[in-house]
């Protein structure tokens, strides 16, 4: 009863009051911007400050945030009815379709009527000498979107936090920055900083990670058109450390990105060294590899992402597996917003109203592991291999949307269009397996093996 | 950057995105462009907005499940993202703060349809205070009821100083003939003008007073 009532007077936030965010990536600004669009709805004024020491208007790796950058069709939208519009100057290609790649051949997927509904961005300001290029970052044009809803940002790095008087009070370089009625960590998974709130004792534990790769190859805008057009090239091919690999267009760039269970150096030269990844490039004297890095990749949300004034966000809770890490990042942006400004900042309202949308996050990467389990065997063996090919090359002559089983399962897993959850009684039907192992067994006897 | 390779779809001048009437099955907001959202009216299409980069549209249908209440058209070439219905009602379901921001748009274009109202309404009456001639009047009347009123052929009559004859003060139409003149007790107009009472007739043509 004594904490009922200290968490309903001691746990809303009053005005004026301090939220600190660590981290001004898209899961920090999208809880700024939220939170700041919400308190103004009811007439309420917090102290929002982004603590980022990075500078995403600079290229090369001073402003970079290491991803693939392909926004996915469903948060495209979603900010779009948001009034978060990304501008043209953010945008470096419209997707309209994804291109895979086999051993045993290729097959387009495409929106209806070639729609680009997915944009591809770049996070900093893009490899070095892209600047000249005159676009935006997305972390960027986000963290000005917090700044212009009222955020302000301080471009330092937090290293301690200690609390004084049940609050917690934010360090930078020994000096006292502030004491904060929230503290937000947005940090994601690829800096020291989860040591920090490990070191509270609240029970929270770095995410679970795996090293992914990405690769910056540069090339005339002619020949990224030419090669790659307005489709994202996917390759599913049966090594057993890759899960899968995507080629991402912008402008003079083509993003690679390999992802899987621990990447290095040696096995991204082995990819770029395959001859179906050589035939979906231009001639190598018409590309140059620019930069490359193994950043890390969260596949594991930790148990417990909240405590009295500490909530997290994005890669640094939970997130989606393996897809639309910049959705998930909206969604617990936006759930720890409305949490805090709506009803308070307690480890009790944080678990009523913020815990089930990072649970339904962490429950959904289940559906996705599954999905995953079925997609390596078709990838791993070259007769399902063929029958994929078979069955999604003649879903495309079908004209009815809803018989394209195949077909939506691949976008929807890729796209990060859908959650896995929405996925997963697609993969269960019946008339998909059926024509799975028919063209399966086409391929068998054809002996084409 | 080519607009081919931007957010979106294309879209060229005078490209029609819906109906006034069709079944609504997306919302739009807009990339890059404008757009002309038109009524049709008798008299002919009335423009009601001219929607800019940023503006969501569209939406009305996805909630009073009614046909399109405009026709949207692109001015000039434009690009166009679509969101669609079933797409979007999950999402609400999941977040249902997602339709603030339509509130809002909706909300605005109340607002300033009730400005625009009140606007037309004063107009209207000083028009007509400053209207001293019978027949602009009669015109201005005229012109309103043709837009509620989907007709061929209309006129205004009023009866001479004498009461024996109605002449046609604004007509229009095929039959229109703003000369003539009917004695008094003449047809549907005489009948009304006798009795004093307004009178809806579906179908002239099978009254035999016409
Ligand atoms: C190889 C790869 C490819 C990916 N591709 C995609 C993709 O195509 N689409 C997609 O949607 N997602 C993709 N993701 C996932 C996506 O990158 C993440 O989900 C997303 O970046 C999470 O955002 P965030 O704001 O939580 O964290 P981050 O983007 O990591 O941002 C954290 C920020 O916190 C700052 N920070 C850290 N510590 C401190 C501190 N102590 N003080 C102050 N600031 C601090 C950092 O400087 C950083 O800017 C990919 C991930 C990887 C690894």
């Amino acid at each position: 009863m004594h904490r009922d009532n200290e968490v309903a007077n001691a746990f809303a936030l009053r005005d004026g009051s301090n939220i600190a965010v660590i981290g001004g990536g898209p899961a920090g600004s999208f809880f700024s911007i939220f939170a700041l669009k919400m308190a103004r709805m009811l007439d309420r004024e917090f102290n929002i400050t982004i603590f980022e020491p990075k500078d995403f208007t600079q290229d090369g790796p001073r402003g970079c945030n290491r991803c693939g950058g392909i926004i996915s069709e469903l948060l495209v939208q979603t900010l779009a009815v948001e009034g978060i519009n990304l501008p043209d100057s953010v945008i470096r290609k419209g997707i309209h379709s994804y291109k895979l790649h086999t051993n045993h051949g290729h097959v387009y997927i495409a929106t209806p009527d070639f729609e680009r509904t997915i944009a591809t961005v770049y996070r900093g300001g893009g490899p070095k000498g892209m600047m000249k290029e005159g676009k935006e970052s997305f972390d960027n044009f986000l963290l000005t979107q917090a700044v212009k809803e009222g955020a302000v940002h301080e471009s330092l790095r937090i290293d301690r936090i200690e609390y004084k008087n049940k609050r917690p009070v934010l360090f930078s370089r020994n000096d006292e920055i502030m004491e904060a009625g929230l503290v937000v960590g947005a940090f994601g998974v690829n800096s020291t900083t989860a040591k920090i709130f490990e070191d509270l004792g609240f029970g929270y534990k770095e995410p679970s990670t795996v090293t992914a790769a990405i690769v910056e190859i540069h090339m005339s805008k002619d020949i990224v058109l030419k090669y790659f057009g307005n489709s994202i090239h996917l390759f599913l091919l049966p090594d057993r450390g890759i899960k899968f690999a995507a080629m991402i267009p912008k402008g003079s760039y083509v993003t690679l990105c390999i992802l899987g269970q621990n990447i290095s150096a040696g096995i991204v030269n082995d990819f770029l060294n395959k001859p179906v990844v050589k035939g979906v490039l231009p001639k190598t004297s018409s590309y140059s590899i620019e930069c490359r890095c193994l950043p890390k990749m969260n596949i594991r949300a930790p148990k417990r992402p909240f405590a009295d004034r500490l909530v997290m966000c994005g890669d640094a809770g939970s997130t989606r597996l393996f897809k639309d890490g910049l959705g998930a990042a909206y969604l617990m942006g936006k759930a720890a917003a409305k949490t805090a400004v709506f009803q308070g900042v307690s480890k009790e309202h944080f678990q009523k109203d913020y815990h089930p949308v990072y649970r339904s996050i962490v429950i959904d990467n289940y559906y996705g592991k599954y999905l995953y389990a079925i997609i390596d065997i078709c990838r791993g063996n070259s007769i399902l291999t063929k029958g994929m090919l078979s069955v999604v090359r003649k879903e495309q002559d079908i004209f009815f949307d809803r018989r394209k089983i195949l077909s939506s399962i691949l976008w929807d897993m890729f796209t990060g269009n859908e959650r896995y959850r929405n996925i997963f009684p697609k993969a269960l039907d019946l008339r998909t397996h059926l024509s799975l192992w028919k063209e399966s067994a086409k391929a068998l006897v054809k002996g084409e093996i | 950057m080519k607009e081919g390779e931007l957010l979106g779809r294309s879209y060229s001048n005078g490209e029609i995105i819906f109906r006034e009437g069709e079944k609504g099955e997306a919302m739009y907001v807009i990339q890059a462009g404008k757009v002309k959202i038109t009524k049709s009216t008798a008299s002919g299409d009335v423009t009601i907005a001219t929607l800019e980069s940023g503006d969501i549209f569209g939406e009305m249908s996805l909630f009073d499940r009614l046909p399109r209440s405009a026709t949207a058209t692109v001015y000039g070439d434009a690009r166009i993202l679509s969101i669609d219905k079933k797409k979007l009602f999950a999402s609400i379901d999941k977040d249902p703060t997602l339709v603030f921001k339509i509130l809002e748009t909706m909300s605005k274009r109340i607002r300033r349809l009730n400005e625009d109202f009140t606007a037309l309404k004063k107009n209207r009456s000083g028009i007509l205070k400053i209207s001293f001639s019978v027949e602009d009047t009669c015109n201005m009347i005229l012109e309103e009821a043709r837009n509620l009123i989907k007709a061929d052929n209309g006129s205004v009559m009023l009866l001479t100083d004498d009461e024996k004859s109605l002449s046609i003060k604004a007509a229009f139409g095929t039959e229109a003939d703003s000369k003539l003149k009917l004695a008094v007790w003449d047809g549907i107009a005489g009948d009304v003008i006798r009795i004093g009472r307004a009178e809806l007739v579906n179908n002239v043509t099978m009254d035999s007073r016409f």
